[in-house]
């Protein structure tokens, strides 16, 4: 019984630590070919910074995100420490008391929580580290070193616009599938689309479904929305994440049609993540919008971090807050903007 | 008869007049199980044995911290354990409450949505009245009215406590949605933030309140009646019922004190993060449930402790600590975790059966 208890015991120890030494070399930053989106607008720092980044969540969105920041600290000689919160605001809070320790050069936050993430942000100014936000808005942004986000209201907007355009007189009953409307950017893309078409009586918004950005919710609102509404011709969804259900549902009703179809159901959607550029590219999907937050916030950051380093003064608010508007692309141009579509960049090398 | 008149008539080690042959069985468990307090009575490699018996991945935890000290740079620094203490305060307390309900073979997965509503409607307190008193309060009066319903609800009408905490732990979470309206809240007074990120004598002061809430709760186990007729309900319920132990107000009692914790847990995650949200408790269930079971807790009760929690989660967060450090990917820190989690689940079952024979 002894020698039993030894061994289990030892057989933890083993087992984390050979794991850790498979997680050093599995950690290794593979930088990414450059893209064409944006050029750097700084020069790469005399001594190589150290930058810690701490993300919500890992996801399509957040690998697009992360593969861009990896790009541009290649490209500007950054060493990145990278961190993922798994939406939970104890264990940012934690990475980024673990950053501070380490008196890193800067740090990138994509909060899980806007509230909590002011009080990281305060922590790390207390150290003398410069520290700024991407992804999502803190409660408030007068603390924070610099914001780089998506313009989630003119994504939802251009959607809008799209379809006002596209459908002419046209009688359009659409399905929102919503993201989460206790996320801000959930909020702003579902108030852009509805305010572009406010005032278009050919466009009825038949059935709002809250999604929780999860796919659970989108296949049974859109089971029902098919039920309930047979005529249903157009479904709007808040994120590429939502894509599968919503071709599943329209297979499974018989609907699903390509573009150009006599019963075609329109299906927009914003990301611009790999099965968003490849359902464009397929013809499945009208419209779709490519966050312009993944190719440039990241490197918005450093290069933030780069020059507030330098020079050691809080950058202009014009340069410390940006909204990155999104890229719309189509079945019809995107041969010409595949390049600005970051899940067509990402899938093309996968 | 009272609680005053039961702890009376029954004595440290669970003897009570007129003990019958089922109780002989009983009192052999309590027996064969000497808590830290029989450890007292051993002396040189017997009592070292005892506490590695007792509290079997402390090794694991002192080893795994030497050898992560060696390996890895920015491990053994002052900050560093400032960091780890802090990430396992409210986790500490938590775990401790499930340390409690494991014992008697039950289940609590309202936890994480406890903390998360304690959280949202302590902070809603402070801010409306200023007092972190009065929020304390709100916190630690939520959880003990929904571990009072827990409690009350298995005791009394037998729902099992899986089926009954989900309730509670969806109920909670609800109710913690339409406080918010899904948002989190923040803006606390500068006293209450400070008083968060505090430190006495270099331990961060929400540590200094977790650790508290453990050592009173293992005092309990340890040492009161009431701490082994846990052991003894959770052991075996029928034999405890004919022994005389009030195995339904035993069980409402860990309900309630779980709840309690819960909720003050509640009140040192805002401390903490200095803000309250929804889902705050959301991540915290299952780091709860395996740092009980990592630590040697048997799901199936009657055997464990709360310095087998500790231990358990300290292990856990030292690993997730040391993997940052070195900057192991995201993903691999989770194969790591679940890697820990199933062993020193093993662990905790091969004690049991070596315990028993089986």
């Amino acid at each position: 019984m002894r020698t039993g208890l030894g061994r289990v015991c030892v057989g933890v120890l083993m087992a984390a630590l050979v794991l850790s030494g498979c997680a050093t070399a599995a950690t290794q930053p593979v930088a990414p070919e450059a893209s064409p989106v944006v050029e750097a607008s700084v020069p790469a720092p005399e001594e190589p910074l150290e930058i810690c980044v701490t993300f919500d969540k890992m996801g399509a969105y957040r690998e697009g995100n992360k593969y861009y920041l990896d790009q541009a600290a290649a490209e500007l000689g950054v060493t990145i420490d990278f961190y993922v919160a798994d939406e939970d605001a104890q264990k940012q809070s934690a990475q980024v008391d673990t950053c501070i320790a380490k008196g890193v050069d800067g740090i990138i936050v994509n909060p899980w929580d806007i509230q909590a993430v002011l009080q990281d942000i305060d922590r790390a100014h207390e150290a003398g580290i410069i520290i700024g936000t991407m992804g999502q808005y803190p409660a408030r942004d007068d603390t924070t070193d610099f914001l780089y986000t998506a313009n989630c209201y003119a994504d939802g907007s251009m959607l809008g616009e799209w379809l006002v355009e596209n459908a002419g007189d046209d009688p359009i009953k659409l399905v929102n599938l919503q993201g989460s409307l206790s996320h801000d950017c959930g909020v702003l893309r579902d108030k852009g689309l509805k305010e572009a078409i406010a005032g278009h009586s050919n466009i009825e918004i038949v059935m709002d479904c809250p999604t929780e950005w999860r796919p659970e919710p989108a296949l049974a609102c859109m089971e029902n929305a098919l039920q309930a509404f047979p005529d249903m011709n157009a479904v709007y969804a808040a994120t590429d994440g939502l894509l599968p259900p919503v071709f599943s549902a329209l297979e499974a009703a018989g609907r699903l049609k390509p573009v150009g179809d006599p019963d075609h159901v329109i299906v927009m959607s914003i990301d611009g993540d790999p099965q968003g550029c490849a359902a464009v590219r397929d013809r499945f999907m009208d419209a779709g919008i490519a966050a312009g937050e993944n190719p440039n916030s990241g490197r918005q950051a450093i290069e933030a971090i780069i020059k507030i380093n330098a020079t050691g003064e809080r950058l202009p608010d014009n340069e410390r807050i940006i909204q990155n508007e999104g890229y719309l692309y189509t079945p019809d141009n995107l041969d010409d903007v595949q390049d600005l579509v970051w899940g067509c960049v990402i899938g093309s090398q996968q | 008869m009272g609680v005053r008149d039961w702890l009376a008539a029954v004595d440290v080690s669970g003897r009570r007049a007129g003990s019958s042959s089922v109780y002989q069985a009983v009192e052999k468990e309590t027996v064969s199980r000497p808590g830290l307090a029989g450890l007292t009575t051993r002396a040189g490699l017997g009592r070292g044995w005892g506490i590695v018996r007792e509290v079997p991945m402390l090794p694991v935890v002192l080893i795994g911290a030497g050898l992560l000290a060696l390996s890895v740079d920015g491990f053994a620094t002052a900050a560093n354990g400032q960091i780890i203490m802090r990430q396992l305060a409210v986790l500490v307390i938590a775990a401790t409450g499930e340390t409690l309900v494991l014992l008697i073979a039950g289940i609590d997965l309202s936890v994480g949505s406890v903390i998360g509503l304690g959280s949202v409607l302590g902070t809603s307190v402070i801010l409306a009245t200023g007092s972190p008193t009065l929020g304390l309060l709100v916190c630690v009066g939520t959880g003990a009215l929904i571990g009072a319903f827990n409690g009350l609800t298995i005791s009394r009408l037998g729902v099992p406590p899986m089926i009954l905490t989900l309730g509670t732990m969806l109920t909670a979470r609800a109710t913690a949605f339409l406080v918010t309206g899904g948002r989190s809240i923040g803006g606390l007074p500068a006293d209450v933030l400070e008083f968060g990120r505090a430190d006495w004598l270099g331990v961060p002061t929400v540590f200094v309140i977790s650790a508290g809430a453990a050592l009173l709760v293992a005092f309990i186990l340890n040492r009161t009646v009431f701490g082994q007729s846990i052991y003894l309900v959770g052991s075996n319920e029928r034999a405890a019922a004919f022994s005389g132990i009030p195995v339904r107000r035993v069980k409402f009692l860990v309900y309630f004190i779980g709840g309690i914790l819960s909720g003050l847990a509640s009140f040192v995650f805002l401390l903490r993060i200095g803000a309250a949200m929804p889902t705050a408790g959301d991540p915290l269930l299952l780091l709860v449930i395996g740092s009980v079971v990592v630590g040697g807790t048997s799901l199936m009760g009657g055997e464990g402790g709360v310095f087998r929690t500790v231990t358990g989660a300290a292990l856990i967060m030292m690993i997730v600590n040391g993997l940052s450090l070195i900057g192991a990917s995201y993903y691999v820190q989770d194969v790591v975790s679940g890697v820990v989690i199933v062993v020193g689940s093993a662990l905790g079952v091969w004690l049991v059966r070596a315990r028993t024979g089986e």
